[in-house]
């Protein structure tokens, strides 16, 4: 009974507390205050919103004095740093501004507008696009530093925006005695005034946040360095009702000379093929475009999109001043000899206002190294005055030039390379050459294999499988298992170690097997005891060779096979034409046929694998490990073949 | 104990009715009512009353609003609202008093997922894309969405309930429109073919009522590789699509393509008897023609209709025997006769050909025609009058170091009472270059919707804050939504969207815009509606992808008041 009494006041209790835990989270929906930060401007079309860091708001109301919603905003995904609330404020009032944070939690700001505001804007841009707007914030007065080259051209752009009511406004701009106005519309009326110029107009603005703007082409003179020189403007917007607006903007004139900038502005690199963020691909041939051009003129070239880049080059610019320089990059891909611009390497002429080149606008900070992608477009088929006409490959220039961004001026000139290469007729040719010759000598030894083992006794054949396994494994064996590791310690001189075993050592067994086999040709004994009665032994040790590398190593790829029968077909021939000449001339034509072998095989990589390699690492290949290493191999195989063939006797 | 109960009670007594209120019921002010949210659920509409305060005096609405269920919880009540006074809601025994804003809001009717219902990752190497969407006329407009792979839908935006569902071809669905009364649906598609389809919404399971190949006259094509992603650009297609007040269809058929290395284009302009399929008149009526018509717009009494058509965008000029000029022709849309022809000649310079994008716009009156060029200019006609009543370069080039910055000008639309021409985000130079700074380079009128009477009076101007996407009016002139999309650089400091204005405020353009509804992900070109009376709005979102390789947003449609 007692415990039942306790059990039904725990209950009453517990009903209470809950009751009490209920009205206290019905509070929890409450505004209260959180640590976000935000700040609250106003501008001629309401409030900007300005958020230091990512805000998890899902919205934004703004609320009169009377509590009345002016404006709202809703944000499905995080704000903008900076967000417009767009309503009609009255000065000296303050409104309410309510953000709503994911959590259902509030935060409020009261701000009050100002009591007198200013409305309209001037700019004087400077270059165009690097002046500082004045109206955020209201400032009445806006200071900007303008970088300017001594006698060069350079275009300003003078911006006016309308407040919220039609206005018209009266204008004027004075410019330091160094500084005249080249090209300007009739309607600025001048005069100088203290060996100042003061440009003048006057014009309306009928609407809301119109724009007015108008280009000038100013032109400095040499002034002294001490010397403030600045641009000031004024304009005064006049409404309807009588009332008056002044804005005013100055642009302070930092004079420098073409070489002062280049001083301190270097190109650090340019590089070829990128991609769009200008990423280098090592494994694409450097300054090259590949042209997938059909090997027949009845195979159609492929479509292309004409309005994406085919691919990118990207220049590094190194600013090593303090200040920021703004300026506009861009390549031009022009004829090598004649230097006109190159119509199927220039970009799409309807997207590009007509230009032949590729552009990028970049500001570039003092102290950095700023990457700056620029395109590179390709038209297999274009039009030529009308005419449709295939682009023809061959090498190009890409003349790449910095100027500051608002001025004629070239800063920095840099000229490379552009090669616009096609698939390898030639490559295509030999290694057609070397199949059908490949599959030719294998038919016939196909065709007569018992004949060409007839020429051999059982003791030959017995050597032959010797030498051709100890070839496989003095060769072969270090050859497939430390070639990547000396490649990769030696890079592309590897092969001047790798061509010690593969050719040297490998040419060296050869001959003394050959010796061995066909007898001395120094020694008219031993060629006439021993010599076999034709040809073969050069087949049969490579096709040993072929099968073992096969089994082993998996090295039994069309590639290779065509490769072992064009070398075989080319040794075999050699040895057949100087097998009764002299040790020298053996080296010399084996080397040849070596040579031609390594040269076949760079054909076939270059058809087969769309390999691209250096001039020079082609020449010193064929004439390096084809040729030298064979030679010396050849000559040190004769020396052991003799040895071989005395023990034998 | 006590002083537990005591609190307790008292605290429930003071918060839970404000809790009630609070969380039961919500309103928002839209353009055409009011939304009333309530968890009362069904037969509320004989119980709602409605009252306003004048002066400090209430008064009892003389007339009963028209009521909308949108969903269980939410109707629409349409009324009039004035801004900035107190309104009373009877519904029950509850009371909720709310102060009109200054401005209406945007209310979410629903959402509607199309990543099931058209099939979109049916192909996982290539997902397909919303291409087409229509919405019909009257008060209750059903809403058609197709992809370009040829999936359809048809829903009831109002309810989301999926009317019908199919798979009109393997082509890309490029136009549709639904006749004045809703019982036929239009389909246009990109393909060989270049079939327009008719289908009959009024039986239980949609039939064909009729096709017409218009590869019969502009001819078909095949891609060097139809496995591309942009093979459907070589196939023949419809530039536009527009039903008359009687029925009757037009369609102006495009197709360009590349043959033996050399650029070829056909057009062809026909008007369909609805009914029949029958093809009243073509233009031209000798044969296609060797161009692009890229826009055509008709005046609201069908009577007078204006094209303009181009060359192309060839890459490096035109070919020796096609024109550099742009033209605009006004035609009788009755018969398809050639009212006038005027050629415009290229902005020398920058650019050696005139090109349009959807730059024709004709009154609902039948009266004036805007038109925007790509070369940044702006012109009036009047209809009857060769020459322009008025010309601007509203956006033509600007050169700094010999860089023309130029703004695209395509998105235009017209009202009895104004032009509206867009300018959009500047095209030259490609923005390239990764995290680095770069001084501005908007062309100062670029972003920005302008607002001219036909006299050429600029009206009012408003700065976007995005890339236009696309402009639609209601047929009533008064509102107008323009959505703004485009991919920044920094993915989170791009705003997606669609921007409402009220074309008949009275003031500035500060008085004429309404709100912006942002969306999550990307809004395509062309993919939004605004409904005849101009109470709903639909548009299309698509996921962006974030630099974390995340995606923000979905494949959906959003539907709002």
């Amino acid at each position: 009974m007692v415990n039942h009494i306790n059990h039904n006041n725990l209950g009453q209790q517990c009903f209470w507390v809950l009751a009490l835990f209920v009205s206290v989270l019905s509070c929890a929906s409450t505004p209260k205050e959180e640590p976000i930060s935000w700040k609250v401007t106003f501008f001629s079309l309401g409030a900007k919103v300005q958020f230091e860091t990512a805000a998890p708001i899902q919205r934004l109301s703004a609320f009169n004095s009377d509590d009345l919603m002016v404006a709202q905003l809703n944000f499905p995904v995080p704000p903008r740093q900076t967000e417009s609330l767009y309503f009609q404020w009255r000065e000296a009032e303050t409104y309410r501004f309510e953000a709503t944070l994911s959590t259902g939690d509030s935060m409020v700001q009261n701000v009050t507008t100002p009591r007198t505001y200013t409305q309209g804007n001037l700019e004087i841009a400077l270059p165009y696009g690097a002046a500082i707007e004045s109206d955020l914030g209201n400032a009445s007065r806006a200071d900007q530093k303008a970088l300017v080259l001594h006698e060069s051209e350079m275009t300003a752009t003078v911006l006016l925006t309308n407040g919220n009511v039609p206005t018209t406004f009266d204008l004027e701009l004075c410019l330091p005695s160094t500084v005249t106005v080249v090209r300007f519309r009739e309607e600025w009326r001048t005069e100088t005034v203290a060996a100042k110029t003061c440009l003048s107009t006057t014009g309306r603005l009928s609407v809301a946040s119109e724009v007015w703007y108008r280009e000038l082409v100013l032109k400095t003179s040499t002034a002294n360095p001490s010397d403030r020189q600045k641009i000031s403007g004024t304009v005064r917007f006049t409404t309807d009702a009588g009332q008056i607006w002044e804005q005013q903007a100055t642009v302070q004139l930092q004079m420098a000379t073409v070489f002062e900038i280049a001083e301190h502005l270097s190109i650090a690199s340019i590089e070829m093929p990128t991609d769009a963020t200008g990423t280098v691909d090592p494994k694409q041939r450097e300054d090259t475009i590949y042209y997938p051009r059909p090997l027949f003129s009845w195979l159609r070239t492929p479509q292309t999109n004409a309005f994406e880049p085919t691919t990118y080059q990207t220049v590094r610019l190194r600013n090593d001043g303090e200040e920021t320089i703004h300026v506009v990059v861009s390549s031009t891909n022009t004829d090598a000899k004649s230097g006109e611009t190159i119509s199927f390497l220039a970009p799409p002429e309807t997207t590009n206002g007509g230009m032949n080149r590729s552009v990028a606008f970049a500001s570039l900070l003092g102290g950095t190294v700023t990457e700056i992608p620029l395109p590179i477009y390709f038209h297999p088929v274009y039009l030529n005055q009308g005419k449709i006409e295939q682009a023809i490959p061959g090498m190009y220039d890409r003349e790449i030039t910095v100027k500051v961004w608002g001025s004629d001026a070239t800063i920095l000139h840099e000229q490379r390379p552009l090669h616009l290469i096609v698939p390898n007729q030639q490559a295509l040719l030999v290694s057609l050459l070397a199949i059908i010759s490949s599959c030719i000598g294998f038919a016939i030894v196909l065709r007569f294999h018992e004949r060409i083992f007839a020429r051999f006794t059982t003791k030959h054949l017995i050597v032959i499988a010797l030498f051709s396994t100890t070839v496989f494994v003095a060769v072969m064996v270090p050859s497939t298992l430390f070639l990547n590791l000396v490649r990769a310690l030696l890079g592309p001189v590897s092969v001047l170690l790798t061509g010690l075993i593969n050719e040297t050592l490998y040419y060296a067994l050869l001959t003394a097997l050959l010796i061995y086999i066909n007898g001395d040709p120094r020694n008219a004994e031993t060629t006439n005891r021993l010599r076999a009665k034709g040809s073969g032994v050069i087949l049969l040790v490579s096709a040993v060779r072929l099968l073992l590398g096969g089994v082993t190593f998996g090295l039994f790829t069309p590639m290779v096979i065509v490769y072992t029968g064009t070398s075989v077909l080319l040794l075999e021939t050699g040895f057949l034409l100087v097998r009764n000449r002299t040790l020298l001339a053996w080296a010399v034509v084996l080397g040849i046929c070596d040579a031609l072998s390594v040269y076949v095989d760079f054909q076939l990589s270059i058809l087969f694998y769309r390999l691209f390699y250096a001039d020079w690492y082609i020449v010193l290949r064929i004439l390096i490990e084809g040729f030298v290493y064979t030679f010396i191999g050849v000559l040190l195989g004769a020396r052991l073949g003799r040895g071989l063939w005395r023990v034998a006797d | 104990m006590k002083r537990i109960q005591f609190l307790s009670l008292l605290s429930l007594l003071i918060v839970l009715p404000f809790a009630v209120v609070t969380a039961d019921m919500s309103v928002t002010w839209v353009r055409t009512g009011v939304v009333f949210e309530t968890e009362h659920k069904n037969g509320i509409e004989g119980e709602i009353n409605i009252a306003f305060e004048t002066s400090g005096t209430t008064h009892t609405s003389a007339e009963t609003p028209a009521i909308q269920q949108i969903d269980e919880k939410r109707v629409l009540f349409q009324l009039a609202w004035q801004p900035n006074q107190n309104y009373q809601f009877h519904l029950n025994d509850s009371e909720t008093t709310a102060t009109s804003p200054l401005k209406p809001e945007s209310c979410l009717i629903r959402t509607i997922e199309l990543d099931g219902l058209l099939s979109l990752m049916e192909n996982l190497r290539q997902p397909a894309k919303p291409t087409a969407l229509a919405l019909g006329h009257e008060r209750t407009p059903p809403l058609a969405i197709a992809t370009d792979s040829g999936h359809l839908v048809v829903l009831q935006p109002l309810t989301g309930e999926t009317l019908w569902k199919t798979r009109i071809s393997e082509g890309y669905v490029r136009r549709m429109a639904f006749s004045r009364d809703n019982t036929q649906l239009y389909i246009g598609e990109q393909a060989a073919d270049g079939f327009i389809y008719c289908y009959d919404l009024t039986t239980d399971k949609p039939a064909l009522r009729w096709k017409y190949r218009t590869a019969d006259d502009i001819e078909t094509s095949t891609p060097s590789n139809p496995e591309s992603v942009y093979a459907w650009v070589s196939y023949p297609g419809q530039s536009h699509m527009q039903t008359l007040a009687n029925g009757d269809l037009l369609v102006a058929g495009v197709h360009s393509w590349t043959e033996n290395n050399t650029p070829l284009k056909e057009s062809q302009l026909y008007r369909f008897d609805s009914e029949t399929g029958n093809v009243i008149w073509k233009w031209p009526r000798e044969g296609a023609v060797p161009r692009v018509i890229r826009w055509f717009d008709v005046s609201g009494d069908g009577k007078t209709l204006a094209l303009v058509m181009d060359s192309g965008h060839n890459l490096q000029g035109n070919t020796a025997n096609e024109s550099n000029e742009g033209s605009l022709i006004v035609l009788n849309a009755e018969d398809g006769t050639v009212k006038w022809r005027m050629d415009i000649l290229p902005l020398h310079k920058y650019f050696t050909q005139v090109t349009f994008w959807r730059g024709v716009s004709i009154s609902p009156d039948g009266k004036f025609i805007n038109m925007t060029t790509d070369d940044g200019r702006a012109f009036i006609f009047d209809v009857n009058t060769l020459e322009p009543i008025w010309k601007e370069n509203l956006a033509t080039p600007l050169e700094v170091s010999g860089i023309p910055i130029i703004a695209t000008t395509g998105t235009i639309g017209a009202t009895d009472a104004a032009a509206l021409f867009v300018t959009g985000d500047t095209y030259i130079p490609y923005h390239l270059r990764k995290g680095a700074q770069k001084p501005s380079t908007g062309h100062p009128n670029g972003m920005t919707l302008f607002a001219y009477s036909w006299r050429g009076e600029k009206i009012w101007q408003w700065k976007l804050e995005n890339m236009p996407q696309g402009l639609r009016i209601d047929a009533k002139d008064r509102y107008a939504v323009l959505s703004v999309s485009k991919r920044a650089q920094d993915p989170n400091e791009s705003l997606h969207g669609v921007s409402v204005f009220d074309l008949t405020a009275e003031g500035s353009s500060l008085a004429k815009y309404l709100y912006t509804y942002r969306t999550e992900g990307q809004l395509p070109y062309d993919t939004l509606a605004i409904s005849e009376d101009g109470a709903l709005i639909v548009l299309v979102e698509v996921p962006i992808a974030m630099s974390d390789e995340t995606l923000r947003g979905k494949n959906r449609v959003h539907i709002l008041y």
